[in-house]
């Protein structure tokens, strides 16, 4: 079978009419000579047919009893910045990034015992990542001046999502605003762990230029974008706080 | 009433419902979801698993709920629903994992990544022999072969190149054909 892998390889892609002309005649012609391939493509094609009937799927018990109920929640933290945006093309605009950070200006999201867990967190360290190895990257980020963080910007070139980086810019400036509340000790803690969220990105960032399709790799870098996004949520929240 | 008319019908409807529910209206929002809920769970069942199917359903609508008002209605409702769905399955599907995998056994973390539960020389079903697919072979067949999805639709949502989303979804119908043979 090994010989035949040049012409299966393409069959699936001749099926769906993906190749150029002149290629898609010469899996053809070998088709016609061919019954092993043939066989193949039958096969294939059957799949592919088989997927083109499959029914849609009710859920077993009715779930829009669960949604209703949620219905009025407030928006929770984890979504002031949609780290999924980068799939969606085109969806900023006026959107919800925008709004919701306008929210957390107002504080409005966390009630008490949340705000009192977020402040552990940071005079913990609480967020930072588990990087082995040495010193903060060179580019660490200086809190007070930070416009954005090349590593995020990186980030969000490498997702294709601008949305992205004025998300996690614009939360980086309400940052910026309050810093000036924080005690020294407390504000080198967070340039400290901030700095080793974005090693973690940096790594990521490298690490998927050599392998682009890895799913791992994707998800590590958008774990670590998600990090940032916590630490710089959950201390503008305690800066309003303390305001 | 002739198939276009009724589609049309259904197409007006869903956008004026999905005008009233980005004010607010749960009314409008249910007759939406119940529209489209086999759609969406049968995909949260192909794409994760029927252990998460309700739950990430549920986390889909509830999404589309907060993301009402950007829905700008020059698309079909079920179409802007179902690009939010995937993205939400495949983040809500991160998630899990990340927690499954402090709890799970290598073996069976094995498993789910290569898809090698599967038991050769048994006959399946195309809905048991794709849930046995590497992940990445299955989004892409699914996204594809189910639902319709372009290559270049599926390379920016899944954010992998045209190339690899085609050798992708050869890779699973070449897996897919063994395994229902």
């Amino acid at each position: 079978m090994k010989n035949h892998d040049v012409w299966t390889d393409r069959l699936s892609d001749w099926l769906d009419g993906e190749l150029d002309e002149r290629e898609h005649a010469a899996v053809s012609a070998h088709l016609e000579g061919c019954a092993a391939c043939r066989d193949v493509a039958d096969e294939l094609a059957e799949v592919r047919g088989r997927a083109r009937l499959l029914a849609d799927v009710e859920p077993e018990d009715d779930l829009w009893a669960g949604i209703e109920a949620r219905l009025g929640e407030e928006p929770k933290g984890d979504l002031v910045i949609d780290l999924t945006r980068h799939l969606e093309p085109g969806a900023r605009a006026a959107g919800p990034v925008g709004t919701q950070v306008q929210r957390a200006r107002r504080g409005v999201f966390l009630g008490m015992p949340q705000i009192a867990a977020a402040a552990v967190v940071l005079l913990l360290g609480g967020w930072a990542v588990g990087v082995t190895g040495g010193g903060l990257p060179e580019e660490s980020a200086s809190i007070g001046a930070v416009a954005q963080p090349a590593v995020v910007l990186q980030a969000s070139d490498l997702l294709g999502d601008r949305a992205l980086a004025e998300g996690m810019g614009e939360l980086q400036r309400l940052f910026d605003e309050r810093t000036d509340r924080l005690s020294p000790e407390i504000r080198a803690r967070l340039e400290r762990n901030l700095a080793l969220i974005d090693r973690a990105i940096a790594e990521s960032i490298e690490a998927l230029h050599a392998e682009p399709a890895s799913p791992y790799l994707r998800d590590h870098l958008v774990s670590g974008l998600d990090r940032r996004r916590t630490a710089l949520e959950s201390a503008v929240r305690l800066l309003e706080r303390t305001s | 009433m002739t198939a276009s008319t009724a589609l049309n019908l259904d197409r007006s409807d869903s956008v004026r419902d999905a005008q009233l529910a980005a004010r607010g209206d749960a009314e409008a929002f249910e007759r939406l979801y119940r529209s489209t809920v086999g759609r969406i769970h049968a995909l949260a069942r192909r794409m994760a698993g029927p252990e998460q199917a309700d739950d990430l359903t549920q986390e889909v609508y509830l999404r589309a709920w907060k993301k009402m008002s950007t829905f700008r209605g020059d698309a079909a409702f079920a179409t802007w629903l179902h690009r939010l769905a995937v993205n939400q399955i495949i983040t809500g599907r991160a998630a899990h994992r990340r927690k499954q995998d402090r709890h799970v056994s290598g073996e069976g973390l094995l498993d789910r990544m290569s898809g090698r539960a599967a038991r050769p020389g048994i006959r399946m079903d195309l809905e048991a022999a794709v849930r046995t697919l590497p992940e990445r072979a299955r989004d892409v067949f699914v996204l594809y072969d189910v639902e319709g999805f372009t290559h270049p639709e599926i390379g920016r949502l899944l954010g992998i190149s045209t190339g690899t989303s085609k050798s992708q979804l050869h890779r699973a119908r070449m897996l897919l054909r063994e395994r229902l043979n």
